[in-house]
């Protein structure tokens, strides 16, 4: 039971790391190219220890990114819950995937991610719709082998 | 969310699955509705955004502690020399603002010979940046000043070279800034040397700005610099807006198309003014 006590720990410190950095100023040139680091942190627990959190925590998750960001209430909570549960109903095979092919299948549940956030607000009208939030999943893929392995090394350390 | 222990290790399979994510999309279109139609929430978010004041700061913290070190290795020389360049400068704003307060004086004799109103004279306060936007696609920027400073909703902010943009959102501590970038965001306009009225568009990008329904017979020339109009009441009047870098004359639109480039320093001012007009001007300020 105090195993799952200080995984919560790690749970909680990934998070704040993930939102601090989602939060720190990028010169505008690079912006772009910013990797959405919370949906990176949340995948890392939902394919190493789905028993611990499931799409309740992807919805909190995504309701704390509204909150940062300032959209409106919802939108980034409907998102992270909807690819919370795309990656817990296949998470046994994504366990089973070389670090190259997961990469692949971030690039693409970030890429929904971004798609749906996106969407929503192009409809609500508070955006304009452009395809290069694709950069971002890009990112997003490029940099998951060493959020995994960083992610890793701390559960490890904290356990 | 709280699942048994080890021993119910089946946790992910299964309709139940389905259910949750079902009641979770269900409840964020409920917010989402909520939150558009209704303005309930909006002290809720400013309320939110209080308590994420720590957080700004803490991610403001590396570039902080850059500036420090690169302050503790600044040598006495160049120091001095920066010092001396200051010192130049401000001799030379002082001439400029010495021939101002004459030529305001007179303005405002020569107005009420006209019988207009007298141009009121704005109070500023700086600001200091403590964090941007995480969207890509939303222009705004938050700073250091809130309700307890006496920010107010709509309030014009500059930067050293013109205007950024206009208060969105207060919270205690910090506020949200719109810029003038941003898509959602227009801003009225005069050309400063004929005084023809526009309206210069946010684009979704730094660098420029689109003047809309501007006639493909008006007089603007590149290089021309636009004011802004005062109308609309938001923003006070003649403050440098942006500066026109390219204009497309189509046969087929009846309007031009014009960019301009903002005059502000967008993606590096980092101290900025906030603009009050001097009734509502908080004490102890300037």
């Amino acid at each position: 039971m105090t195993q799952t006590r200080i995984s919560w720990l790690a749970i909680i410190l990934t998070f704040s790391l993930a939102i601090l950095l989602e939060l720190m100023t990028l010169p505008y040139m690079v912006l772009f190219l910013r990797p959405e680091w919370i949906v990176l942190v949340l995948l890392y627990w939902l394919i190493r220890h789905p028993e611990k959190i499931g799409i309740a925590t992807g919805a909190s998750i995504g309701f704390l990114m509204d909150i940062i960001s300032g959209s409106y209430f919802g939108i980034n909570m409907l998102s992270m819950s909807l690819i919370s549960y795309l990656v817990l109903i296949m998470h046994k095979r994504l366990k089973m995937f070389p670090i190259s092919q997961q990469s692949i299948f971030v690039f693409f549940i970030v890429g929904i991610q971004l798609m749906v956030v996106y969407t929503l607000k192009s409809t609500i009208g508070s955006s304009d719709a452009s395809m290069s939030y694709l950069w971002q999943a890009l990112s997003s893929a490029l940099i998951w082998p060493v959020i995994l392995i960083i992610s890793d090394r701390l559960v490890f350390s904290l356990r | 969310m709280k699942l048994g222990g080890p021993d119910k290790t089946i946790f992910v399979q299964g309709p139940y699955l389905a259910y949750r994510l079902l009641l979770a999309i269900v409840l964020s279109i409920c917010l989402i509705v909520v939150d558009i139609r209704f303005t309930q929430l909006d002290s809720v978010r400013s309320f939110l955004s209080t308590g994420l004041t720590p957080v700004y700061w803490l991610s403001e913290f590396p570039s902080h502690i850059n500036n420090g070190v690169a302050n503790l290795f600044t040598s006495r020389e160049s120091l001095q020399q920066e010092l001396d360049l200051l010192q130049d400068r401000m001799l030379v704003l002082e001439r400029k603002s010495q021939k101002l307060v004459s030529v305001t004086a007179e303005l405002n004799r020569l107005r009420e010979l006209l019988n207009a109103s007298r141009i009121v004279d704005e109070g500023v306060v700086v600001a200091e940046m403590v964090g941007i936007s995480p969207e890509t696609d939303h222009q705004y920027i938050i700073i250091d000043k809130g309700k307890q400073d006496g920010v107010y909703h709509g309030q014009a902010v500059l930067d050293s070279h013109g205007l950024m943009g206009q208060v969105i959102e207060i919270s205690e501590l910090t506020s949200k800034v719109l810029l003038i970038s941003d898509v959602r965001h227009a801003v009225p306009v005069q050309i400063n040397h004929n005084g023809i009225r526009a309206i210069a568009y946010g684009i979704g990008s730094l660098n420029y700005l689109e003047l809309g329904n501007v006639p493909n017979t008006s007089d603007i020339k590149v290089d021309d610099l636009l004011v802004s109009s005062g109308l609309g009441g938001r923003f006070p009047q003649g403050y440098p807006v942006a500066r026109v870098s390219s204009i497309e004359h189509d046969s087929g639109r009846s309007f031009a198309r014009i960019k301009v480039k903002p005059e502000a320093q967008l993606d590096r001012s980092r101290l900025l003014l906030l603009v009050f007009s001097k009734e509502s001007l908080p004490r102890g300020s300037n």
